[in-house]
């Protein structure tokens, strides 16, 4: 059977004998060795064939031989179409252009990924990766190899352990590990730990230095607590004093509650009027009997129409209405000194630390005045009261 | 001896099952349908026009008509014809 592909590449053209018969055409042919096909008969002495681009100089001595005539019907094929082609070079050119230009860009480095670092150690990466050549538009043929790179960077890099190079087509992917460096502490600067408030001392916990007080002393504010002066006379040394210390302390409060309150409150019927404002006239569209309750919370919303950015006169006014509900809430007394320690309770809680504990509360005075109680609340308090306070050295 | 030639290969394809078409020199016809006939072991192109081929064979002719025939391929001792097929019939000498 005929190969269609390859008589494609090489080229073919479809023929019109005049002044033969297919009978003598044929036999000619396969003496001659010429490949023909699609003969089709048109009409006595006259048919058309398709015979091979390479065949047409056996095809010459044939028409010499059988004395008849041969018109070329079609050309077909690779080599016609790139004498075609030729006609059109500027699109043969954008065509070679376009694939150039493919494969230079898929070469390039388009995105580096560093992962697992901080920010810093990410740019010092990158920093040893642009001295290398490895940035962004970068050719990929003048790079070295993955493995390479690795090695490079994990000898120029300190604070990594390892990394991990990886390309995927176009982009390089950098796995680090960084090196943990076991950070010592900053050393304060030698110093005391002193009271921050007049307190009685309820327990201590010393990490560093020497303790000065015992539970259940009374110290005032400014007391040296834990000191930060070790040795004997003569023979000081200074560290830094660090630890806890936890004082107890009290702590007035006044509140004032009122009794009653009004709260208006939204009942969930609403409304919607849709109008359209024309100056300082509104006409109503949309919604014209609202809520047909007194009280009641209007909320406008007007929208000016513009064109091209012109204001015109008109604008689109939305109107919420929500129905009211107003509630008296008569208090009891008791209800209220609960209401009144809770606010307490939170208004101390913001003045101290968070270690805090609130180990009493106790109801000292309460008056009922004008619609108002007045509680006066009496608390003891656990909180740590050392500060640190620096020792200036030298006379 | 011609003779007898001819009755040793009949006998070969009669008793030792080998196909005729190669012992004896006879063609091989594949149609499919009216649209196509494959014929083997031809020996020339007699006449073709659209309506008719005659194919040389060893002994005699072999007629295929019908109508719009397009010689799709052609070898030394193979032909493709297409078209629509009507007949297909032996011709002595």
């Amino acid at each position: 059977m005929r190969n269609d592909w390859l008589h494609k590449s090489t080229g073919y053209m479809k023929i019109q004998v005049t002044h033969a018969s297919p009978e003598t055409f044929i036999k000619e042919c396969q003496r001659q060795g010429v490949l023909t096909w699609e003969v089709t008969f048109q009409e006595e002495e006259r048919f058309t064939a398709y015979v091979l681009l390479t065949d047409l100089y056996k095809l010459k001595k044939m028409a010499k031989l059988l004395s008849c005539k041969i018109k070329f019907e079609e050309k077909k094929g690779l080599p016609f179409l790139l004498k075609k082609l030729s006609n059109r070079k500027g699109l043969v050119a954008g065509i070679l252009g376009f694939i150039a230009v493919l494969i230079l860009l898929s070469n390039m480095v388009w995105t580096i990924e560093i992962e697992g670092t901080d920010p810093a150690m990410e740019h010092e990466v990158r920093h040893v990766l642009e001295q290398m050549g490895i940035k962004k538009g970068a050719f990929q043929y003048f790079l070295p190899a993955p493995e390479i790179i690795q090695d490079n960077i994990m000898n120029e890099l300190d604070g990594v352990t390892w990394i991990g190079v990886t390309k995927h087509g176009s982009s390089y992917h950098f796995q680090v590990v960084e090196k943990e460096i076991v950070e010592e502490r900053p050393t304060t600067g030698t110093g005391h730990l002193v009271a921050s408030r007049k307190a009685v001392i309820h327990d201590l916990f010393v990490e560093k230095g020497n303790p000065l007080i015992k539970p259940n002393q009374v110290v005032k504010k400014g007391d040296i607590l834990v000191s930060g002066e070790l040795g004997k006379e003569g023979k000081t040394t200074f560290i830094a004093a660090e630890g806890e210390v936890i004082g107890e302390f009290w702590y007035k409060v006044r509140v004032k509650v009122p009794l009653s309150q009004t709260i208006e409150t939204v009942t969930g019927r609403t409304a919607k009027k849709h109008g359209l404002k024309i100056g300082n006239m509104t006409v109503p569209v949309w919604g014209f009997s609202g809520l047909n309750t007194d009280e009641k919370y209007k909320e406008q919303i007007s929208k000016d129409w513009e064109i091209f950015g012109y204001k015109t006169p008109f604008s689109h006014v939305v109107t919420h209405e929500y129905e009211l509900q107003s509630i008296d809430r008569e208090r009891a007394q008791k209800k209220a000194v609960a209401i009144a320690k809770e606010e307490a309770t939170k208004k101390l809680m913001q003045m101290l630390s968070e270690d805090a504990i609130i180990t009493g509360e106790k109801v000292l005075h309460e008056t009922v005045d004008g619609g108002k109680v007045k509680v006066s609340l009496h608390y003891k308090i656990q909180d740590n009261i050392a500060v640190k306070q620096p020792i200036i050295q030298g006379d | 001896m011609k003779r007898f030639q001819h009755w040793l290969k009949k006998w070969m394809v009669n008793y030792m099952d080998l196909p005729a078409d190669v012992i004896m020199d006879l063609p091989r016809l594949t149609m499919i349908g009216q649209l196509h006939v494959y014929i083997e072991n031809h020996r020339g192109v007699v006449r073709f026009t659209n309506t008719e081929l005659r194919l040389a064979l060893k002994e005699g002719e072999l007629v295929i008509s019908g109508n719009q025939f397009i010689i799709k391929t052609i070898l030394p001792e193979e032909i493709l014809l297409e078209g629509i097929i009507e007949h297909v019939y032996y011709e002595k000498p």
